[in-house]
């Protein structure tokens, strides 16, 4: 009799991660798709209740946040295989800023949150235009799950950094979350379920842009003067 | 809401789905947007821009069948189809911009990702009419090639220390290394260099050393680039060129091979690839980057049929008949409305058969070519020109191959058809007198010797050829008392000979074998 082998037996941990990063990609191909058909939806409806209105927006809610899951899942991935490279350039941040409020506006809007930048038009920084895109939106995404009616944006220089500040008029972080991640070990904890995938991630995300010698990194806190949480992304 | 006044714009929307196409419509009209064209395909898209000046072209990435967005726009400014004041917009369908699309040297004002709120748009568009209008006085210099002119105006915008100062000072840097002005370019790099480490900054840096044979140092900043940026391609042909100009092949391989990895689609990367790895004969190589060369060519204004017949030529070189007739019917289906590419393929199809060692095939062929060659040879494609000389000295036809390469060259005599069809003729007739001669069958060469050297009599070559036929087979004959007239008609062709060159060695040594034969 041929003893049983585990089914996996000839598959490389490395051919594993390419075959689930190309799942990865097909997922989010579907997704776009689905949000795309949302909209047309959306736009195709006469009336729409009250009570559907509210359905349309948690699906286009949790269908944005499992792509923004995704997208840093596979940015992780690239980070660890390699396959990384920063495409860091100079970019004006009000204009940065608006297009992420206005890309994020639908989604607020139909929420009946108000959502505002607060960035001087003359700023410019040095940064990778999308992966800090990927980190805002989100991180925005997370606001909008938990706020109450607000969500702030605030972009400003200080001591060489720049300070991306997101914050709402929500609950704030639970307690848990202000523990430091050093690796994605600890930053997903099976037992609860609870990920903190999307700070390890934006720590990531900061550390590589650097400066000289100094380094991006982020904060979380609850000291927002709208009452809520508090997230922080330092760019050198 | 935007301050854009969309009114007086021209839009030109290009997607293959009609649904978005009149979805963008309705928003653009909304907007206030008075003209607006939509096509589905780059081909329709083609023939719009050469007609119509837009100020705005919106176009989605995929295409359907045929090109796809980036093929279109590479062909619209390599063709230069659109002035610098269009908007180009890339609408893609994914939402972080594809790596792919980070390594492509021809790159648009600006990308979408769908779907995108109408606001966004709008916003794009109003920055991008902005920077557009900043710019405009630059770029117009800069078209007119008045470089002194472009400078100077930069100068004067980078002065005012407006949104785009750095942009200006990218373009400045491009423009002085253009103009040769090295000190300037370098002076613009190390501003830029003394604020961060610009990617753009080190690579611009990097060609003003290599225009000052400074290879090394041009290297070391090259490959920090790529340490952190392994999709910036464009510092990997840099590298290349630079290992080009030291002769270090090898090196060159291996940096276009990486290249071609991570943005395999750019199709003069792959020919450049494939022209150094048959260098090196690395045929494998060769082959594959051919391949993808052809694949992709074929929607894209690089596309050349000397692809599709290096390809033959690299499988008759390894003796594969089936991949040879395989790559050449896929040359005559892609090619097939372009004449000289038919033709040109007719010769290719010859010499790779003369390698396979079918001689006959071989030379039926080419001399059907040879009958249907233009007039003026001097505007063939610098290939086909040099498969011409190289079929026709495979073949052994020395004189003829000197006669092409005299009509290659020769731009300003008035080429005449008729006349250069004859002369072509006559020599291939001279050239089965050869064969024959060479295969002893002198009597038999005898009539083509004489027919070429009759009606091409300044050839000194083919009168010599002539004479010496004869001769020769009077010395075989004249014992049997056959010889006839062999030795006056001899006389004729040595006279002429004479006339043409009386100090020709060939021609003297004939002469001394005429006296010989004339005592007998």
């Amino acid at each position: 009799m041929p003893s049983k082998k585990p089914i996996s037996s000839n598959i490389e941990p490395e051919q594993l991660n390419a075959v689930l990063m190309s799942f990865i990609h097909d997922i989010k191909n579907s997704l776009l798709v689905s949000l795309n058909g949302l909209d047309e939806l959306y736009m195709a409806m006469e009336r729409i209740l009250p009570q559907q209105e509210d359905s349309f927006n948690q699906i286009q809610l949790q269908l944005r946040r499992i792509n923004s899951d995704l997208v840093q899942l596979l940015s992780l991935y690239k980070m660890e295989t390699k396959l990384f490279s920063l495409h860091a350039d100079q970019y004006n941040c009000y204009d940065f800023f608006d297009e992420l409020v206005i890309n994020n506006a639908p989604l607020t809007k139909q929420a009946h949150f108000s959502f505002e930048l607060d960035c001087d038009e003359d700023i410019d920084w040095f940064f990778d235009h999308d992966l800090i895109a990927t980190v805002i939106n989100s991180t925005i995404n997370n606001s909008i799950r938990y706020t109450h009616s607000k969500i702030l944006l605030c972009a400003r220089i200080n001591n060489g950094f720049l300070e991306i500040t997101i914050e709402d008029d929500g609950d704030g972080f639970p307690k848990k979350m202000f523990v430091h991640h050093e690796s994605l070990k600890t930053a997903i904890d099976m037992k609860s379920g609870s990920t903190g995938l999307g700070l390890y991630f934006a720590e990531q995300i900061a550390n590589i842009h650097h400066s000289g010698d100094k380094k991006g990194h982020i904060t979380i806190d609850n000291n927002s003067k709208l009452g809520g949480g508090r997230f922080t992304l330092f760019l050198p | 809401m935007s301050q854009l006044e969309l009114s007086k714009l021209h839009f030109l929307l290009i997607d293959d789905f009609s649904n978005y196409r009149a979805m963008l419509r309705s928003i653009l009209q909304s907007c206030g947007a008075q003209y607006i064209d939509d096509v589905s395909n780059a081909e329709d898209a083609l023939e719009k821009v050469v007609k119509v000046k837009y100020d705005v072209i919106l176009c989605d990435y995929n295409l359907g069948d045929g090109k796809n967005g980036q093929q279109l726009l590479e062909e619209i400014m390599f063709r230069q189809l659109i002035p610098y004041g269009t908007i180009y917009i890339m609408v893609t369908a994914e939402n972080t911009q594809n790596m792919v699309m980070a390594a492509i040297e021809y790159k648009p004002d600006g990308y979408l990702s769908k779907p995108f709120p109408k606001e966004l748009l709008l916003k794009r568009l109003e920055l991008l009419v902005k920077k557009k209008s900043v710019m405009k006085d630059i770029y117009r210099a800069y078209n007119r090639q008045n470089y002194t002119k472009a400078l100077a105006i930069a100068d004067k915008k980078m002065a005012e220390h407006g949104k785009h100062t750095l942009e200006i000072g990218k373009l400045k840097g491009e423009i002085a290394l253009l103009a040769n002005e090295l000190d300037i370019a370098e002076q613009v790099y190390d501003q830029a260099l003394a604020v961060r480490d610009f990617q753009w900054a080190k690579v611009g840096k990097a060609k003003v050393l290599i225009q000052r044979e400074d290879y090394e140092d041009a290297q070391d900043l090259l490959e920090d680039v790529i340490d952190e940026n392994k999709y910036y391609i464009e510092a990997y042909d840099l590298l290349a060129n630079i290992f080009e100009v030291q002769g270090k092949t090898e090196q060159v391989q291996k940096v276009l091979s990486t290249a071609t990895q991570i943005s395999p689609n750019t199709v003069a990367r792959q020919q450049h690839l494939a022209a150094i790895a048959t260098k090196n004969h690395d045929y494998t190589v060769a082959e594959k980057s051919l391949k993808m060369a052809i694949n992709q060519g074929k929607y894209s204004c690089f596309g050349k049929i000397g692809d599709n017949l290096q390809l033959v030529k690299i499988y008759a070189e390894a003796g594969k008949p089936k991949k040879v007739t395989q790559a050449l019917t896929a040359a005559r289906t892609t090619y097939k409305k372009d004449k000289e590419s038919m033709l040109h393929t007719q010769f290719v199809e010859s010499m790779a058969q003369k390698k396979l060692g079918n001689d006959d095939r071989s030379r039926q062929l080419f001399q059907q070519a040879i009958g249907n060659l233009p007039g003026d040879l001097s505007k063939l494609t610098k290939e086909f020109q040099d498969d011409l000389i190289t079929t026709a000295t495979d073949l052994g036809e020395t004189e003829l191959a000197k006669a092409l390469t005299e009509d290659i060259n020769n731009v300003l005599d008035n080429s005449n058809f008729k006349e250069n069809s004859k002369k072509y003729h006559y020599l291939l007739l001279n050239g089965k007198g050869i064969r024959l001669y060479e295969a002893h069958r002198i009597h038999d060469s005898v009539r083509f010797f004489e027919d070429a050297a009759i009606n091409l009599s300044d050839n000194i070559s083919l009168n010599m050829n002539a004479a010496q036929a004869l001769l020769f087979e009077f010395k075989a004959v004249h014992k049997a008392k056959k010889a006839g007239d062999l030795l006056i008609r001899a006389r004729d062709y040595l006279d002429v000979s004479k006339q043409l060159d009386s100090s020709n060695e060939k021609y003297n040594k004939l002469e001394k074998i005429y006296y010989t034969l004339i005592k007998v």
